[in-house]
């Protein structure tokens, strides 16, 4: 019975144009899973050190998981990796759509595409091969419209195949450091600039219209374990939308912590989204406000209203689901009679209560705008809320700032400076790559920034210096995701030790909870249904095993092919580790699978290592941090202590101040890689 | 009328992933609401005249909510 991946992977070189098929070794698959693994394993030996990540030696890769396209559910995600023109580092971004299994059903299990094209292209891979096309007639198109043009020109009709199409919008095109990689009508990889990689090779688009069979060791018992898991899953009824505001007024006034049930996740997530989420995280304490110097008071009931799930459910037309997945989180809407992708909590709240604006209107507009320039919605929130606070602090001059009525809680000004970043002009393109070259640009060492991608000189006028520096929230470049740290110290933690900094999406408190892995891993610690709530800024042995389990088990997830969702339903019930074991053939403990995930987290931070990444320097921003404390509303007093939970993540993984150990280099069996390190 | 195999979907036990439409080698599944069965979709043939009974989408389907059934060539 053949293993659930097909051995092989589709590389092309744009400089050349030589495009082939390349064997991957079984024993790749055995120690890396597939996936984000993978993907790790080809870069860190394929990429050599010190590249410049927009520039012909970088390699940017597609990769779908192990899992994709076995009969297992919650597996449509991909991800797009490369050296992070954002960060510096490693990059990666996930998506999900229908590209995963594209990919696979072409016959690859990866697509790595490095060189620079002297025209734009895109790639059509299908059955009987791959071929490189011009792209001049779409170059400067959205990434909307480039996919239907795409799709029109394949001929998807009459029989054939639609193709699964990726493509960069103007953002990538323009190499903007917060672009990402738009798919499925405005489905975005949008993390670590992976557009810009994408732009910088004058790679337009990639059409997948395979429909080979994707192998599966034996897909009737990945099915049983896919059936026995939809018949698990418990339903809760779930109050008027207007009482999770209240819920969140609970949780921040409980003195404890509460362990959540998965399954009353996904009820929330199948019903209402990640916009059910909205006002509770307002609310709670999770949701940064006022460019995260604010609380639920600047940003009470009557504003947050306009955000309430009902609110955003009212524009959906019908609930959208990723390849293979049973939740359904996403939904279709209308925007200018378009069909598009409503806006995600995070694109709500970075659009919202992170510029304390109340239009959901007009974050319905700028969450089309960004889909269709394919940049990242998260990144972009962070850098209006940071002009914002500039302007409003009297530091951007006038001159610079003309006619934009850049103030908290005014969208038109937020979509006028979405406008201009996009398209790279006047205070636009100060803002147009990010937070850090922001600062940069605007403060005394503006000049630093000259010779990044599409920089901007600074605005006439005083430096703003600290001001900027400190309105900039980020992490090792990255800007930080609308969770806040104050309120669960594990989302600082992981935004800081990640080899990609900045995200919200390898572990803390709150997932560890819904993850379950005690019931799966000898010694994994189970937390307490009620917990006191400064036992969570508590660094200690039992703290740091969560932590360091949490990053194994989403690498491992991301090495599958997994949705984080589907995570949060628990291991066990989801029969995660059977699955692998059904899909593959092989026989493996949790605990072996989980530490496949460490070997994938490790040789990540290898690359960041190699490429000159300093871990104690990836800190967030002093203000997540809570450094001062709050004076008042939710979270109020608190700061993380994030070098002890540093140390002790750092201490139980074996990667002293941030650097594997020789020992653990030999225990994963990465000794070999390392050498390389450096080079 | 020729007999053919085609797919019956099971809508009751479906979960609304669309794997079977993805996988489809001929994209004659769409994916389609009704009212009152609320915003997630759910499978249909389109056309069934389209539909080659391959069977990729009963392989697909992760919940086996899809039976490839022999009909008298209607869908």
């Amino acid at each position: 019975m053949a293993a659930s991946y097909t051995g092989k992977v589709l590389t092309v070189d744009l400089g050349t144009g030589k495009i082939e098929a390349e064997s991957v070794p079984d024993e790749v698959y055995e120690r890396f899973i597939g996936g984000l693994g993978l993907g790790a394993w080809w870069l860190y030996t394929r990429m050599p050190a010190g590249a410049d990540p927009l520039g012909s030696e970088a390699v940017l890769g597609f990769v779908p998981g192990l899992l994709t396209g076995s009969g297992s559910l919650f597996t449509g995600r991909w991800m797009a990796v490369c050296k992070s023109p954002l960060t510096g580092g490693w990059g990666d971004a996930n998506c999900g759509g229908t590209l995963a299994p594209a990919i696979k059903r072409c016959g690859f299990d990866a697509i790595f595409v490095r060189g620079v094209s002297e025209k734009p292209v895109y790639l059509e891979v299908g059955n009987s091969g791959a071929v490189l096309r011009d792209a001049s007639a779409l170059w400067g198109l959205d990434a909307m419209e480039t996919e239907e043009n795409l799709v029109a020109a394949f001929g998807a009709a009459g029989g054939k195949k639609r193709p699964s199409v990726a493509a960069i919008g103007p953002a990538g095109e323009s190499r903007s450091l917060i672009s990402g990689i738009v798919t499925d009508g405005g489905r975005i990889a949008a993390r670590s600039g992976v557009g810009a990689v994408m732009g910088s090779k004058r790679l337009k688009a990639l059409v997948l219209a395979g429909t080979k069979p994707i192998p599966c060791a034996d897909r009737a018992a990945v099915k049983a374990n896919s059936l026995a898991f939809a018949r698990s899953v418990r339903d809760f009824p779930l109050p008027p939308t207007g009482l999770l505001r209240l819920g969140g007024v609970l949780l921040r006034k409980l003195p404890w912590n509460l362990r959540f049930d998965g399954f009353l996740f996904g009820a929330v997530l199948g019903r209402l989204g990640t916009a059910g989420m909205n006002r509770l995280s307002v609310e709670w304490g999770d949701a940064p406000l006022k460019n995260w110097r604010g609380s639920e008071r600047d940003y009470p009931a009557r504003a947050s209203r306009a955000i309430d799930p009902a609110r955003v459910l009212e524009r959906q037309e019908r609930a959208y689901h990723c390849y293979s997945c049973p939740t359904g989180c996403g939904g279709l809407c209308r925007v200018d009679g378009r069909e598009t992708h409503k806006p995600e909590y995070e694109t709500v709240l970075a659009l919202s209560g992170l510029l304390l604006c109340d239009d959901l209107e007009a974050v319905f507009r700028m969450n089309d705008a960004m889909n269709r320039a394919g940049i990242d919605t998260i990144s972009a929130g962070a850098s209006i809320a940071m002009a914002i606070e500039l302007a409003e602090a009297g530091v951007l001059p006038k001159k610079a700032l003309g006619d934009l009525d850049l103030r908290w809680g005014s969208a038109a000004g937020a979509e006028a400076l979405l406008r201009l970043m996009i398209a790279r002009e006047g205070l636009g393109a100060v803002f147009a790559d990010g937070v850090r070259q922001a600062a940069l640009r605007l403060g005394p060492a503006g000049g630093q920034a000259a010779g990044a991608p599409g920089a901007a000189p600074g605005p006439a006028g005083p430096a703003p210096g600290a001001a900027a520096l400190e309105a900039a929230v980020h992490s090792g470049g990255q800007e930080l995701a609308m969770h806040d740290p104050r309120n669960d110290p594990g989302f600082a933690l992981h935004a800081a030790v990640d080899p990609a900094p900045g995200k919200h999406t390898v572990g803390c408190r709150l997932y560890y909870g819904m993850f379950r892995l005690w019931t799966r891993v000898p010694g994994a610690p189970k937390p307490p249904l009620l917990e006191r709530k400064d036992r969570a800024f508590e660094s200690g042995p039992e703290s740091a095993r969560a932590a360091v389990l949490s990053s194994d088990f989403i690498s491992l997830f991301n090495g599958a092919g997994l949705c984080l969702f589907g995570s949060l339903y628990g291991a066990d019930r989801l029969r995660f580790f059977e699955t692998l074991d059904a899909a593959t053939g092989w026989r493996r403990s949790p605990a072996d699978y989980l530490e496949a995930g460490r070997r994938i987290q490790t040789l990540r931070q290898l690359f960041s290592l190699r490429e000159g990444i300093e871990p104690k320097d990836v800190v967030p921003s002093a203000r997540a941090l809570g450094r001062p404390p709050k004076e008042a509303g939710a979270n109020r007093g608190r700061s993380v202590p994030l070098e002890a939970l540093a140390r002790g993540y750092w201490e139980e993984i074996g990667w002293p101040e941030g650097r594997p150990s020789p020992a653990t280099l030999a225990r994963l069996g990465l000794a070999e890689l390392e050498g390389r390190h450096g080079r | 009328m020729a007999a053919r195999r085609l797919p019956r979907f099971d809508h009751r036990a479906c979960v609304s992933c669309a794997a079977c439409a993805e996988d489809c080698p001929v994209s004659c599944i769409a994916m389609e609401t009704a009212p009152g069965r609320g915003p997630h979709a759910k499978p249909r043939l389109s056309p069934a005249s389209a539909c080659v009974g391959c069977g990729a989408c009963g392989r697909a389907c992760p919940v086996s909510a899809v039976a490839m059934c022999d009909t008298d060539g209607e869908a």
